[in-house]
């Protein structure tokens, strides 16, 4: 018989089991757990695709990899368990016979996995509505729950076929199970071989890195148990030997072994090379660490840059073009910054071909390149290319610089080599015709150059001189307005939200925030020309946001519809919203800080968030205010209070740079954003109340005085002294 | 018979699982005192007597499964084969049992010196803290009941049917994660956690070291059903046709 009747023989055979319909049978119920209780896609739970698609897919990959690896034991277990091995050993090789029936086994469970991705449809689609997207559905199911289930049976099937004994395959296989999901790997994508990374799911931004690393790591893993699957065919017992000498005899068939080193050195090979995560360390350093020049010996008057991504790899090709002016007699090497990802083709100076170093440093998304220049005026020509990658302190995120079909993002240098003497800079941009970019930066003018052919339409952004690029967001924007009595302000979010940000009356919403902050504080210095603008960034590139020159921006799990239509007691996020539009007042309008910031706390964080909070208190009720922001605040500061290392900090010194990096990052937050609010509280009631702290915010919200507001300004202004606002 | 004692302890440290254990718990235990223990449980001190109790709630599940390891050898298919010759003996099974249950318990001491032995030279390397005077009670308070209660328990079980023995094994992994009441949590994870958050601070600001009743209470019955349990799996004959 050949290898493909036994195939045959052995897919009937697992057809008919019963055995096999109750596996097929669980695995199908298995996503349902993603509807109840198994909630993977965790970091924005109110995307429609993370709830409808994402949870219920790595449910069923989950389940049925350890349904159909428990399936494999039994199914190679049977011949040993029924004694029938000495008979089937001398009409068939044993080679033939484990490979026809892990095969078959792999084929019934793509049969299986098929029929769940056809039975959940249906709901899936209702569910989604208008957000439904098919290509994600297709990764959750083909592209993560498939592989996945493949890789657990050639696992199991490995470790059977090493050790022949179905308790330890099975305890072993737990153990895999276990590592896989242990905290030590959560956050690295190629560690997880049976419960994908999936920590966000974006209804409006599109989902391109998380299908592209989880479609690698399902390579890898494939990859990986191939190769043990491979290695562990010659160790099926023959002629009564042990492992050992049934090992040493199977690897006379060289091609196995060798295919499976092969499989393997692909894995490992994949494992190092991945193009996703750089090499940075996790904590994040200044850039006063970079060893960057600090004399000038060079003046760059101009660049112009010229980027073309692919949206579909999520690569770019760039060139950026320097006029330079080397004040030195002599050749001068000089560093730019770049992220990560991208590798420097070609650098040329006046035409000619001149040495570069990749220095291959990565820090935070950075990285340097030493590039040779020659003396007095040149025209550097940089042509670069590649993939942006995340930092790897983000990596459990897997947020960062993005090129997808439906969202760019970019930070200042991540799309072209950087450098900090630039006087004067301008970008071309060829996107797809639906994107529209818009940097945070308001003073950045943003132009339409071309309409091409090739369905891309070319953009150009010139900041002023002296000015930076800032960060560039693009996606298919609508803008809605709104307008208060003293304030204007423009919502810039995905055409295909605007419906449900219209059914919530998002305008209103953002009215009343922006009309709570100028009656009682003000109205900020932008109001009388310009608009207050307002961005959606998607969750790809970031999580919460942060406010910038006349800007803030956001991510999308603060806009989630559900957000806005939920009762008080299951709102939560507005506050995200909330607070990044009070920055406009505390932080970009009056700046907060002092020289002891670092032990005190004082920054525009934290009376921000007691404004937040105020702004809640009155929209969401005072029984609310409290559960969310007052006792939040004090189980935090009462947790520093009590915490070891706030109470002896000499054992900070002794603890090694990373855990001491950890605890002084979470006590530098919950000072600005918990015990600051706290104080602002306690100062309230010893002014007199509400209305008093507001009249005296506003008083030093109006002060013409330029420098930032102290601490010690705060008090005075509250006469009252440190010692007064000094927690319990 | 302590040449027998000796070549079962032989058997047992020289066993491929043994050593693949031992190296895999000190590597988890290095990974615990540097990852979760060194921050502090419940803002105590790292070196406290609280956070110890955790470090050694998180450590004992592997402790018991090497543990349950060594019983599977007592119910193994070989092992019941070579019973026919060693019952026609005159040394009495249940003193062979007994026997072997000491050879086991030696090994479960060594592999839980290996986990003390360890976090003291964390403890004296980072915090130069050496007063380990204060850690005993936890010690005692979750090795000596998970060795009694789990050394029973298994010898129970694959007395009834080795298999559930692996199925302990991965209870005892769950076992480790799920919030249980003070009386019910043999492991002290949960405890070691919440409970001194409920206590006054001291003068140092720490939380004395002290249990309430309703978990010593429940050491005392794991302790006591665990040796029952093994009681009945040693002296309860196995009817037989």
């Amino acid at each position: 018989m050949s290898f493909l009747s036994y195939l045959r023989v052995e897919t009937g055979r697992i057809f008919r089991s019963r055995i096999f319909w109750l596996a097929a049978v669980l695995t199908l119920c298995a996503p349902i757990a993603g509807y109840l209780f198994y909630f993977p896609a965790t970091l924005n739970h109110e995307s429609s695709i993370g709830l409808w698609i994402a949870n219920p897919a790595l449910a069923g990959t989950f389940g049925g990899t350890v349904l159909f690896a428990l399936l494999t034991l039994y199914e190679l277990d049977r011949v040993y368990r029924k004694e029938m091995a000495s008979l089937t050993d001398t009409i068939v090789s044993t080679l033939m016979l484990s490979s026809s029936r892990t095969l078959s086994l792999l084929l019934a469970a793509a049969a299986a996995v098929v029929c769940a991705a056809v039975l959940y449809l249906p709901y899936t689609l209702y569910r989604t509505g208008a957000l439904w997207d098919g290509g994600y559905y297709l990764f959750a199911y083909l592209g993560l729950m498939l592989p996945t289930v493949w890789s657990g049976i050639l696992l199991a099937a490995a470790l059977y076929q090493f050790t022949r004994r179905v308790e330890l395959s099975a305890v072993l296989l737990t153990a895999l199970v276990l590592l896989s999901m242990s905290q030590y790997v959560s956050d690295q994508f190629l560690l997880r071989w049976i419960n994908p990374l999936v920590p966000w799911c974006s209804d409006y931004f599109g989902n391109l890195r998380v299908i592209q690393t989880g479609l690698y790591s399902r390579l890898l893993w494939l990859l990986l148990s191939a190769s043990l699957w491979l290695l562990s065919l010659p160790a099926i017992r023959k002629y009564g030997y042990g492992l050992g000498r049934s090992f040493l005899k199977g690897c006379r068939k060289i091609y196995l072994p060798f295919t499976a080193f092969v499989l393997i050195g692909c894995g490992f090979g994949m494992y190092l090379c991945q193009p996703f995560i750089n090499h940075s360390q996790m904590e994040y350093a200044s850039f006063s660490s970079h060893p960057m020049s600090t004399e000038p010996k060079l003046t760059i008057d101009e660049v112009e840059i010229t980027c073309k991504p692919n949206v579909m790899t999520g690569t770019q090709q760039g060139t950026a073009t320097y006029k330079i002016f080397n004040l030195e007699k002599e050749d001068v090497v000089e560093t730019f910054i770049m992220n990560c990802g991208y590798t420097i083709d070609k650098v040329t100076a006046n035409g000619e071909t001149i040495p570069y170093t990749d220095l291959n440093n990565d820090l935070n998304f950075e990285k340097q390149i030493e590039v040779t220049i020659p003396p007095g005026y040149v025209t550097l020509v940089m042509e670069y290319s590649g993939m942006p990658q995340v930092w790897n302190g983000l990596r459990g995120s897997l947020t960062g610089t993005v090129f997808s079909p439906e969202f760019i993002s970019l930070e200042m240098c991540d799309f072209y080599p950087y450098h900090s003497f630039i006087e004067h800079g301008k970008l071309e941009l060829t996107l797809p015709e639906k994107l529209i970019p818009i940097s945070n930066w308001v003073d950045i003018e943003v132009n339409l150059i071309s309409e091409n052919t090739d369905g891309t339409r070319t953009w150009e952004l010139e900041p002023p001189r002296g000015g930076y690029f800032g960060n560039l967001y693009a996606a298919e924007y609508i803008a809605l307005e709104t307008e208060t009595e003293n304030i204007s302000a423009v919502f810039y979010c995905p055409k295909k939200q605007q419906a449900a940000m219209e059914e919530v009356n998002i305008q209103q919403i953002l009215a009343d925030v922006l009309e709570y902050c100028s009656a009682h504080y003000g109205t900020p210095p932008f109001a009388e020309e310009g608009k207050l603008r307002l961005i959606e960034a998607g969750i790809p590139a970031m999580m919460g946001g942060y406010a910038v020159d006349q800007t803030s921006i956001m991510s999308e799990n603060t806009f989630y519809e559900k957000i806005y239509t939920a009762s008080a007691e299951t709102a939560n996020s507005p506050e995200i919203m909330i607070h990044e539009i009070v920055h406009q007042w505390w932080g970009l309008g009056k700046n907060l800080y002092d020289d002891n910031t670092a032990s005190n706390g004082w920054s525009s964080e934290g009376l921000t968030t007691y404004t937040t909070y105020r702004i809640i208190k009155e929209k969401y009720g005072e029984e609310y205010a409290k559960e969310h922001c007052v006792d939040v605040w004090q189980s935090q500061a009462d947790y520093l209070k009590n915490n070891f290392y706030f109470r002896y900090p000499e054992y900070l010194d002794r603890l090694p740079e990373q855990y001491a990096a950890r605890v002084r990052g979470s006590v530098d937050s919950i000072m600005m954003y918990s015990v600051v609010p706290l104080k602002i509280l306690k100062a309230e009631k010893l002014v007199g109340g509400e209305e008093k702290m507001d009249e005296i915010l506003k008083g030093l919200f109006t002060n013409q005085n330029l420098n930032p507001i102290t601490y010690a300004d705060f008090l005075d202004a509250c006469g009252l002294t440190e010692e007064a606002l000094e927690l319990d | 018979m302590i040449k027998i004692f000796l070549y079962e302890l032989r058997r047992i440290l020289t066993n491929k699982f043994f050593v693949g254990l031992f190296i895999v718990t000190c590597i988890y235990s290095w990974q615990t005192l540097s990852g979760d223990i060194i921050t502090g449980v419940a803002n105590t001190a790292p070196f406290s007597a609280w956070s110890y109790g955790l470090y050694l709630g998180k450590t004992a599940p592997l402790l018991v499964i090497t543990l349950l390891f060594f019983v599977t050898f007592l119910y193994s298919r070989k092992e019941k084969q070579v019973q026919s010759i060693t019952s026609t003996t005159s040394f009495s099974p249940a003193r062979y049992c007994l026997l072997r249950c000491a050879a086991m318990a030696v090994g479960y001491l060594l592999l839980s010196v290996a986990v003390i032995g360890i976090s003291f030279f964390f403890y004296d390397w980072v915090f130069q803290f050496s007063d380990f005077g204060n850690l005993l009670l936890p010690i005692l308070l979750i090795l000596l009941p998970t060795f009694v209660f789990f050394l029973g328990l298994g010898m129970a079980a694959g007395r009834i049917f080795p298999p559930i023995l692996y199925g302990i094994m991965l209870l005892v992994l769950i076992f480790g994660q799920i919030a249980l009441p003070p009386v019910a949590d043999l492991f002290g994870i949960q405890f070691y956690q919440s409970y001194p958050l409920t206590l006054p601070l001291g003068a140092d600001g720490e939380p004395a070291f002290s249990v309430p009743a309703s978990f010593w209470i429940g050491k005392i019955l794991y302790l006591a059903a665990g040796g029952l349990l093994m009681f009945a799996a040693l002296f309860k004959k196995k009817r037989t046709y």
